[in-house]
């Protein structure tokens, strides 16, 4: 799998899910975001909060599905 | 082989012996009737005796997720919540969003069934298969926002909380469930979970949904979100929800409906005061999505400045955001605030704003007095609003009564006072019916809770629809063409009735599935989506006839169970002012007309309406009740035998 380094912005998380839904089915075999390797603070609960387990391996899946832009790939050679 | 898409199981919950039951689901039951709505309906009709109070503990609240809830199919967050709602002893199904569904089903559940009634307040927690009946003891009381925060606090933020405030405790018939504080579920419900001593359900999921064809499921998925993110005004519902028709419909239509349906508040000074502009001048506005969703538009919004500067809540659509600010004519540091007081109480605003404005309007004609409302002068002051909205929540004084809902409070004050109150079964109408007469509208009066996006079709919120938009539209809902010219397709005007019923149809299977019915998300399905959808994820094969099939079924379900109630077309009516009243818009009046605007909507002329949608449902069109013919159609032949023998069918 590619790997991409991802840079959250919190600030734009509106907490749809996407990201820990396709993560937990592409590392778990079934759409279950507890399971997910990207973890959210939800925006509803007023806090805001993106961070991702040990066992995340930038695969860069996450960024493809978020739409509103709280999860970007670091531009190369950006390290 | 596993099941797939649904989880294949339900829980019961008898709150009055505390006893919970697990059970699997009947795998052929979920299929005719697909899941959410369907389901939920279906279970209702086995479950639920005709005749009951609402308020009792034999009414069952039936919540269930359709199979696309807890995927990434967009949209795809709806929870179903079937109930007898106090409004006017209809059986209704509230469709709720945020994370409730999701979860639900992550859980392991497609169904969650609660009766009875606890003894003392409880709240229910369903973490998998921990299905606990806990002490809301320190809960009850307090406001919707708090106790949403408490369960956050105790049980951790993943967890979707949906809970009542002191209105459904209070069993003030205009409340209602909110989910995670900003999804709005079940326009009376509040009041049935109120009676069941049932403050709030919190649940967690952690066992997952299992997917059929991996594969081609997310194929399909992923072109789903290429479309939703090229669509090009996207950004623009997410910015501004329904607000999005700001322009076009508010400001070009003459403003919006105020003084209980009687004028216009004018549009340049509604643009003026409450426009995007000054939103944008004086708001934050934070997008928030329910599960799935890639074009939200729920917000938080956050004042600026001013002395109301850092106050925010909660807006389930952005579009409501003006109305407690325009009601009262104050700024919007005063009119979120109100708004924010109404959804800590668990108001339903919908209808207890409106009769509000009622009671307002029977105090300026002297048929209620100083001496009916302990001395408070009603009027549109921001205090005497704000204190009657405190006293329906509370039932003090005048509130007691306007707690009541319409139907009980026209009763308790008399004097004529139903003539002046704007409602269908116990709801107001969302949107002034005399602005546009749609399918939407028809189908809002039909409905048992006046839902008008079950009848959305091209005429929702338009006022102008060519008729290539509705041969379109035809072709997409699989309008058959053989039929066109009984439509009125072939040739303008479209018959509206007619097609009424394809709209609710479609629509109803997006409830049964549990895809949310806002225009941003629904315009991306066409039959083949939904029948791929279904397939890859559930692993049975479906064709969209079947499906839509489905939709019709559950759709005659629910009136099945209103007919039962002793519902049928004596109660599809509208409601007296629009019928005898203009809305004056400055000199103008806005009368309630056909679609086309070619003539008035007479009661002679609603009626002929009334004839074509029965006629194209198949239904009795002496009583708008579905034929023996009908229900034997759609595999119901156990339901016809039930009305039969009740003698509420005779053929």
């Amino acid at each position: 799998m590619e790997t991409a380094r991802v840079e959250t912005y919190a600030e734009n998380c509106v907490g749809c899910l996407q990201c820990q839904m396709r993560c937990s089915i592409a590392f778990e075999g079934i759409i279950n975001p507890m399971k997910a390797r990207v973890k959210i603070q939800h925006p509803v609960t007023g806090k805001r909060g993106i961070t991702f387990t040990e066992e995340c391996n930038d695969c860069g899946l996450c960024v493809k599905v978020c739409l509103y832009g709280a999860l970007k790939t670091k531009p190369k050679g950006d390290e | 082989m596993d099941i797939c898409g649904y989880t294949g199981r339900i829980v019961s919950v008898d709150l009055s012996s505390g006893k919970i039951t697990k059970e699997e689901l009947d795998m052929e039951l979920a299929k005719a009737f697909i899941g959410g709505f369907g389901l939920s309906n279906r279970i209702a009709f086995d479950l639920m005796k005709p005749g009951i109070d609402s308020l009792s503990p034999e009414n069952p609240m039936i919540i269930s997720a359709g199979p696309f809830v807890g995927t990434p199919i967009t949209g795809a967050s709806k929870v179903s919540g079937t109930t007898k709602l106090p409004q006017a002893g209809t059986i209704g199904t509230g469709i709720g969003s945020m994370r409730f569904g999701s979860m639900l089903k992550w859980a392991g559940w497609d169904v969650l069934v609660i009766t009875g009634k606890a003894e003392k307040p409880v709240y229910l927690k369903v973490f998998d298969d921990n299905v606990e009946i806990c002490d809301a003891g320190e809960l009850w009381g307090k406001d919707l926002y708090v106790t949403t925060d408490w369960l956050w606090k105790t049980y951790g933020e993943e967890c979707s909380v949906s809970a009542i405030g002191q209105a459904g405790e209070n069993l003030v018939i205009p409340s209602l469930v909110l989910t995670d504080k900003i999804g709005s579920w079940l326009r009376g419900g509040g009041a049935v979970w109120g009676s069941k001593n049932l403050k709030a359900i919190t649940v967690r999921g952690t066992k997952g949904v299992r997917i059929a064809d991996k594969k081609n499921f997310l194929k399909l998925t992923d072109d789903l979100t290429e479309r939703s993110k090229n669509y090009k005004y996207r950004q623009d519902w997410v910015d501004w929800g329904l607000m999005i028709n700001w322009d076009r419909f508010v400001v070009a239509g003459g403003g919006f409906p105020v003084k209980n349906s009687r004028e216009m508040f004018p549009a340049e000074k509604l643009d003026e005061l409450y426009g995007r502009k000054v939103i944008n001048e004086q708001m934050d506005k934070f997008p928030i999505a329910c599960a799935s969703c890639t074009s939200s538009d729920k917000h938080m919004l956050r004042m600026k400045a001013g002395d109301y500067e850092g106050f925010e809540t909660y807006f389930s659509s952005i579009f409501t955001c003006f109305y407690e600010a325009m009601m009262c004519n104050v700024n919007y540091g005063n009119g979120l605030k109100l708004h924010d007081k109404i959804q800590r109480y668990g108001l339903e605003m919908l209808t207890s704003n409106p009769m509000i404005e009622w009671a307002i309007e029977l105090y300026e004609n002297g048929i209620i007095t100083k001496e009916d409302t302990g001395g408070l002068e009603l009027s549109h002051d921001y205090d005497v609003v704000t204190e009657l909205n405190r006293q329906i929540a509370y039932r003090e004084g005048i509130g007691d009564i306007l707690a009541d809902g319409w139907v009980k409070a026209v009763e308790r004050i008399g004097k004529g006072s139903e003539s002046y109150g704007v409602f269908v079964k116990g709801n107001s109408p969302p949107l002034d019916f005399r602005v546009s007469f749609g399918t939407d509208s028809l189908s809002g009066v039909i409905s048992p809770r006046i839902q008008l996006v079950r009848g959305g079709s091209p005429t929702l919120l338009s006022a102008v629809v060519p008729i290539d938009l509705f041969r379109k539209w035809s072709n997409k809902v699989g309008v058959p063409e053989d039929i066109w010219d009984r439509l009125g397709l072939k040739e303008s005007p479209v018959n509206i009735p007619r097609i009424t019923k394809y709209a609710e149809d479609w629509m109803t299977l997006f409830d049964c599935l549990g895809i949310c019915g806002r225009a941003t998300v629904n315009r991306l399905y066409y039959g083949p989506t939904l029948e791929g959808l279904y397939s890859t994820l559930t692993g049975i094969d479906v064709s969209i006839e079947n499906l839509l099939q489905a939709g019709e079924r559950a759709f005659n379900m629910e009136r099945v169970l209103n007919v039962r109630e002793g519902f049928n077309r004596k109660d599809d009516r509208l409601p007296e002012r629009y019928m005898t009243e203009p809305l004056k818009d400055g000199e103008k009046e806005v009368w309630l007309e056909d679609f086309y605007r070619t003539k008035r909507l007479t009661k002679d002329e609603f009626d002929k309406m009334l004839d074509d949608y029965y006629d194209e449902r198949g239904w009795d069109v002496e009583k708008g009740i579905p034929t023996r013919q009908k229900l034997d159609e759609l595999d119901l032949k156990d339901v016809a035998i039930d009305l039969e023998k009740n003698g509420f069918i005779y053929e």
